[in-house]
């Protein structure tokens, strides 16, 4: 009896030390959030997912692609040939206004670029790295701040989209080409574009031209599946509002009003699908 | 006694050897005089004989330009100490530039480079010629993918760098050679600096003496080790400038328009034509926009007022700048080349 009741006795308190010991928490190593004390799984466990951030230009309802001619609202028929342009401070908040880093520079490009290196490609598009969120906006600065625009772009790889292989350093002054964009419009209005209408060309930076905050707002609940989207629309009408194609040639230092102009209209440019 | 004198002698190699190492391992570097300040060196940009050796070997090799027509020698000759003789450069194609080329000479201690100041290292300033279509027109990973595929540069990018030909090595193999290009012994330092009275005639005293007058008030500008106090000027060249801003083209600012770098003084009679765009054919000439006040642009300096000179006090002042010629400096480095 003696030897039965110190049995017991041994059972209850080795259950009692176990449930002591018992920690919780998420046990996946492959899980973002992996607790290596835990030794219970709370399914608190969290997992890197794919955000796709895409731009898409728009002209009313048309979708604008580059070297294919577009009408403006005012029926001007537009080609652009290159649009090109740095977003930086990429974040999101989520609906427990969270803020979320996703990404500190990506470089958008309608044209599938390349660079020379190969190493580097731009689309319309980047993806983001991130958690399974509930989103409610996705904010951007559109060009790079001080703080990183006035580096030596030979200190980042030939991956990097700072990177010197991409032609958007000016060399003869320091910082990047915050946007590029080029093309024609049928400044002869004779109906379609050939060679004898004229070209524009706005390369836009420099600090005063950092425009910060841009923000999309936008309920997305991240599933994690990598098929989630999170779609802006560049609002060409906007990108042009009031700026005569036939006359705008700019590098920003030697036709600053243009670039500001075109900068301003940018940045609010940006919308929700 | 004997046995000290063994001593001394037993340490003799050791301790001669130990200060010939010493000797060699800084040879690459040049000579700074001490009336010259100390090189700043970038930290990620220290001299290494390796560095020196692959960046001045880039200098002078037309590989790096698209059509491997011009090297960075074609509009920084030697003889001319560094500069080209030519109103504005000549790129591939023979392709006009804008401006007139300067002078690398001591160009280690410029903080701002090209003449409206828009680089802050001269790094960053070696981009420039790969990105103009009239000068290399060659991207720089593309000259870099070039030199990727020359064994020899391979190798010499390994021993100065660790790593394959990039623009990383690239850009900091020719600056860390541009930091050699110290010209510190004319005849005015010989006089002025080393207290030598016999180095430069009694006429070019008096052009040093008429220099640093008020009257002419060229020091104040041309001043210090470097004959400049590395201000941008608008000296009055132009009633207007629309085709070259100057400063302005950079800071975008009213106030900027057609404020250039103020040079260096030395070597000056070799770096002819003058001025930014090269539209000054001779020193005489120059003495004499300086003399007329120039075109009264209302950015220009308040220091240039306009003097009047007697004949004898031009050849003075012409004699003046032409002691600050660096005869030993061009030899040196033409035998180099």
């Amino acid at each position: 009896m003696k030897t039965l009741k110190f049995a017991i006795y041994v059972l209850a308190f080795s259950f009692l030390f176990t449930a002591c010991k018992e920690n919780r928490g998420c046990t996946d190593k492959t899980a973002l959030n992996y607790d290596e004390a835990a030794d219970v799984n709370d399914g608190t466990c969290e997992y890197e997912v794919k955000l796709r951030m895409k731009f898409t230009a728009m002209s009313g309802t048309d979708t604008v692609k580059v070297n294919e001619n577009y009408t403006s609202a005012n029926g001007t028929l537009i080609k652009v040939s290159t649009l090109r342009f740095y977003i930086s401070n990429i974040h999101l908040t989520t609906n427990q206004d969270e803020k979320i880093l996703l990404k500190d520079v990506g470089l958008i490009d309608f044209d599938d670029f390349r660079s020379p290196s190969k190493q580097y490609f731009a689309d319309n598009f980047i993806d983001l790295t991130t958690r399974l969120y509930n989103v409610k906006n996705v904010q951007f600065d559109l060009g790079l701040s001080d703080a990183i625009n006035f580096g030596d772009p030979t200190l980042y790889d030939n991956d990097h989209p700072m990177g010197v292989q991409l032609f958007q350093h000016w060399s003869w002054s320091t910082g990047y080409i915050f946007v590029k964009i080029e093309g024609q419009s049928d400044s002869d209005g004779n109906g379609i574009i050939d060679e004898n209408d004229k070209d524009f060309l706005i390369h836009t930076g420099t600090s005063p031209l950092f425009r910060e905050g841009i923000k999309i707002e936008k309920n997305l609940s991240i599933r994690g599946d990598n098929k989630d989207e999170f779609n802006v629309i560049i609002d060409m009408n906007t990108l042009f509002n009031e700026i005569d194609l036939n006359d705008a040639f700019s590098h920003t230092m030697n036709g600053f009003e243009l670039a500001e102009k075109f900068q301003n209209n940018m940045a609010a440019s940006f919308k929700a699908n | 006694m004997r046995g000290y004198w063994r001593l001394i002698l037993a340490l003799f190699p050791t301790i001669y050897l130990g200060c010939s190492t010493e000797k060699e391992y800084d040879s690459y570097l040049p000579i700074i005089p001490d009336y010259f300040p100390a090189i700043v060196y970038p930290e990620d940009n220290f001299p290494n004989a390796a560095k020196i050796a692959l960046g001045k070997k880039l200098f002078f090799d037309p590989i790096l330009s698209r059509d491997y027509s011009i090297s960075c020698s074609s509009c920084h000759h030697t003889a001319l100490a560094f500069s080209d003789g030519r109103k504005v450069s000549r790129g591939v194609g023979n392709g006009l530039g804008f401006r007139n080329s300067m002078s690398l000479a001591n160009v280690a201690y410029q903080e701002l480079f090209f003449r409206d100041g828009g680089v802050p290292s001269l790094e960053m300033q070696i981009l420039a010629p790969f990105d103009s279509d009239v000068e290399f027109n060659l991207p720089i990973a593309s000259a870099a993918e070039r030199l990727d595929s020359n064994a020899e540069y391979s190798a010499l990018f390994q021993e100065a760098f660790g790593r394959n030909p990039d623009a990383f090595g690239l850009v900091r193999a020719i600056a860390a050679y541009e930091r050699t290009l110290i010209s510190a012994n004319s005849s005015f330092d010989a006089y002025f600096y080393q207290s030598v009275d016999s180095a430069i005639s009694e006429e070019a005293k008096r052009g040093f003496a008429l220099f640093s007058s008020q009257k002419l008030a060229c020091a104040s500008c041309h001043s210090g080790f470097n004959f400049t106090d590395n201000s941008f000027q608008n000296n009055g060249l132009k009633p207007e400038y629309s085709v070259d801003l100057g400063r302005a083209r950079v800071t975008i600012k009213a106030e900027d328009v057609g404020k250039f770098k103020v040079p260096t003084l030395r070597n000056i009679a070799l770096t002819a034509p003058y001025m930014h765009d090269g539209s000054i054919a001779t020193l005489e000439d120059v003495i004499s926009h300086y003399e007329s006040g120039g075109h009264g642009h209302p950015n220009q300096s308040s220091l240039i007022q306009g003097f009047e000179l007697e004949e004898d006090e031009r050849q003075a002042l012409l004699a003046f700048l032409h002691s600050l010629s660096d005869s030993e400096f061009i030899r040196e480095h033409s035998q180099q080349e």
